[in-house]
């Protein structure tokens, strides 16, 4: 049964595309108000997400290629500890998710990275209109790269160029 | 809205008002004729059979076809007509931008039959089960279980394959699945490597070959037993035929089809998609095809790579260094090709009035980017069969032309037909060339018919005893 109730078509229409944000600070900080409620027994909230470079999966428990992309990103995660990588269900309901993870081999490794997006809050406040979604978010916020749908080896390589230049203690992110 | 309408215009669509494009009236009919033939109840996606039901799926959908994600079809527009093409035209892209545009109108359902799949009618002559009376439950600790079933060739006269079609036993694990066909001399070989290894069936990645040889002593005590026994197990297999979603039975080219023969056997790998479909077990796949006792014209599917590759490790011939790009490329003239396929008729490429290249089809592993696949003339003139900007493993598949490309006899040895492939690395070490998931390769394989010369032609001697 799917439960995708999206209400606006918005820059996912590029879906696929690597996209650079323009540079500008978001006025209103995702992480502000934030808490996400893990899939096992973690939570996380906005303050532990500041001053850091994220990596946002949005998935679904129907959506199979949400799978081959959390294995993907496994990979690259292990090459950037200092990038934070959050997978999100945006199921309605979390249990489904649980589910669709029990018998993922990342989840069982990583149980601390999966979380809950009740409401779908965070996919309405960066405008996902499909899964899998897949953003790189900046210290300060700021997008720097969208890509949806699962990944080919330049989009791959593409990801882990940006990751380096984020994680790199001399690099910039790309404006 | 904006971006809609940007992504369109990059794909080539004018820029035109918002019209009143409706759901029922121009969206449904593409999604009946281009989508639900995967999309389906019992398939391994979500279902647009529903009408109002797919109608919730708008936005996702429209970014989906916007962007050419959906339907899957990786040859890029301008070079070919291809059969069967499910990629969307540039007048049903304009109309899913106006509907966008126009907020979506739903429109009023109609009373008519739904519209017909791009697919031709086809009728089987046999049909092969891939597992008798048995099942297989894919090995769910993998993310992809790629999986070869050993059958014997049924048929005990000579006889051609023109259509092939397969009834996958369980659509909700099954992503594709490619026939091969093993000459009588390797038949019995490949049933004992089916049975050594644990379970029915055997782990096979980069096509029949087991993916056991990737590992140096297996493949050593292997060619203890046979001296150079896997090249002699690549060398006299080679693909006839696949199926992938969304794709029906196809009837191949008109007076063309693949030579079979007592004795030889059919390998039949399975892609299934295991770590996301715990439990899901395949119930017993099926094969159907059309048969004739003669045709006009015996075609094969031949292959295009370079065998130095498949051992890139140990010869260098193709590293792909961590975080790098490279583009390999291999070519050969139709007379080349000619012999390989005469030499699988039984005859000579001197019996070869014309050749027919009838189909393109790329084929590298997880760490392709794109790839091109072109013919040039004796004037250095090229023609691109296949462009593919944007790899992508999963949607792989045979693009047929509309119309063959014909060379007659004094044109094979100045027509080069040509792969090139290009690779990116993400990882931090380097990916060589060969037969295994985490390795590479880079292949065009074309269905090539021969027109023979009357002698040849009254005396069809199909050997099967060809080598590549």
């Amino acid at each position: 049964m799917i439960r995708l109730h999206w209400r606006r078509v918005l820059p996912v229409a590029l879906a696929g595309a690597l996209l650079l944000a323009p540079a500008l600070v978001p006025a209103d900080d995702w992480r502000d108000d934030l808490s996400l409620k893990g899939l096992a027994d973690s939570v996380v909230d906005g303050a532990s997400l500041r001053n850091q470079p994220v990596l946002l999966q949005f998935w679904e428990s129907w959506c199979r290629s949400c799978g081959k992309v959390m294995s993907d990103l496994d990979e690259v995660a292990a090459r950037f500890p200092s990038v934070r990588y959050l997978a999100l269900s945006t199921d309605d309901e979390a249990a489904d998710a649980r589910r669709r993870l029990e018998s993922h081999p990342v989840f069982a490794e990583h149980p601390d990275r999966f979380f809950h997006d009740s409401g779908k809050r965070l996919a309405t406040r960066f405008d996902v209109a499909a899964v899998p979604t897949v953003l790189v978010l900046d210290a300060d916020g700021r997008e720097l790269l969208r890509h949806v749908g699962h990944f080919n080896s330049s989009e791959l390589n593409h990801l882990v160029n940006l990751l380096n230049e984020l994680d790199s203690p001399h690099g910039e992110s790309t404006p | 809205m904006r971006m809609i309408l940007v992504a369109a215009l990059a794909a080539g669509a004018s820029a035109v008002p918002a019209s009143a494009a409706d759901y029922y009236g121009d969206i449904r009919p593409v999604i009946e004729r281009k989508c639900v033939m995967c999309h389906q109840d019992s398939s391994v996606s979500f279902s647009f059979e529903d009408p109002e039901q797919t109608y919730n799926f708008r936005q996702a959908i429209t970014a989906a076809v916007v962007a050419r994600r959906m339907p899957p079809w990786l040859a890029a527009p301008g070079h070919q007509e291809y059969r069967e093409d499910i990629s969307l035209t540039e007048a049903e892209l304009r109309a899913f931008g106006e509907w966008a545009e126009g907020g979506f109108e739903k429109g009023e359902a109609r009373d008519r039959e739904p519209a017909q799949p791009v697919f031709a009618p086809f009728s089987a002559d046999l049909v092969v089960d891939i597992m008798p009376d048995q099942s297989y439950l894919p090995n769910a600790e993998r993310v992809d279980d790629y999986r070869c079933f050993v059958v014997d060739w049924p048929v005990a006269e000579d006889a051609y394959i023109t259509g092939f079609r397969a009834v996958p036993g369980n659509l909700r694990v099954t992503h594709h699945l490619v026939l091969f066909a093993a000459q009588a001399k390797v038949a019995e070989r490949y049933k004992e490597l089916d049975a050594d290894e644990a379970g029915l069936g055997y782990q096979c990645f980069g096509g029949p070959v087991p993916d056991r040889f990737d590992n140096d002593r297996e493949r050593e005590a292997y060619e203890k037993q046979h001296p150079d026994g896997i090249k002699q197990l690549d060398s006299n297999s080679f693909w006839v035929a696949q199926w992938a979603p969304g794709t029906d039975g196809y009837v191949f080219p008109q007076d063309t089809g693949i030579p079979m023969h007592p004795g030889m056997a059919l390998i039949v790998q399975m892609h299934y998609y295991s770590g996301y479909a715990a439990g899901e077990r395949d119930a017993g796949t099926q094969m159907e095809f059309m048969l004739t006792e003669a045709v006009d014209k015996p075609a094969f599917i031949l292959p295009l790579s370079r065998n130095e590759w498949l051992y890139g490790q140990r010869n260098d011939s193709m590293v792909i260094p961590a975080g790098e790009r490279r583009t390999y490329s291999s070519w050969l003239d139709l007379e080349q090709l000619g012999k390989l396929a005469a030499a699988m008729t039984g005859t000579s490429v001197d019996g070869v009035d014309a050749m027919e290249v009838h189909s393109a089809n790329l084929h590298m592993h997880s760490y392709g980017s794109s790839g091109v696949i072109s013919l040039s003339d004796r004037n250095g003139l090229e023609e691109i069969l296949l462009s593919v900007p944007r790899w992508d493993l999963n949607w792989q598949r045979n693009f047929t032309f509309t119309s063959p490309k014909i060379f007659g006899r004094d044109e094979f040895a100045e027509t080069q037909l040509r792969v090139q492939c290009t690779f990116e690395n993400p990882k931090l070490e380097p990916v060589y060339g060969g037969f295994g998931s985490d390795e590479e390769m880079c292949f065009n394989f074309s269905y090539i018919a021969l027109v023979l010369d009357e002698g040849n032609r009254e005396n069809p001697s199909v050997s099967g005893a060809g080598s590549r």
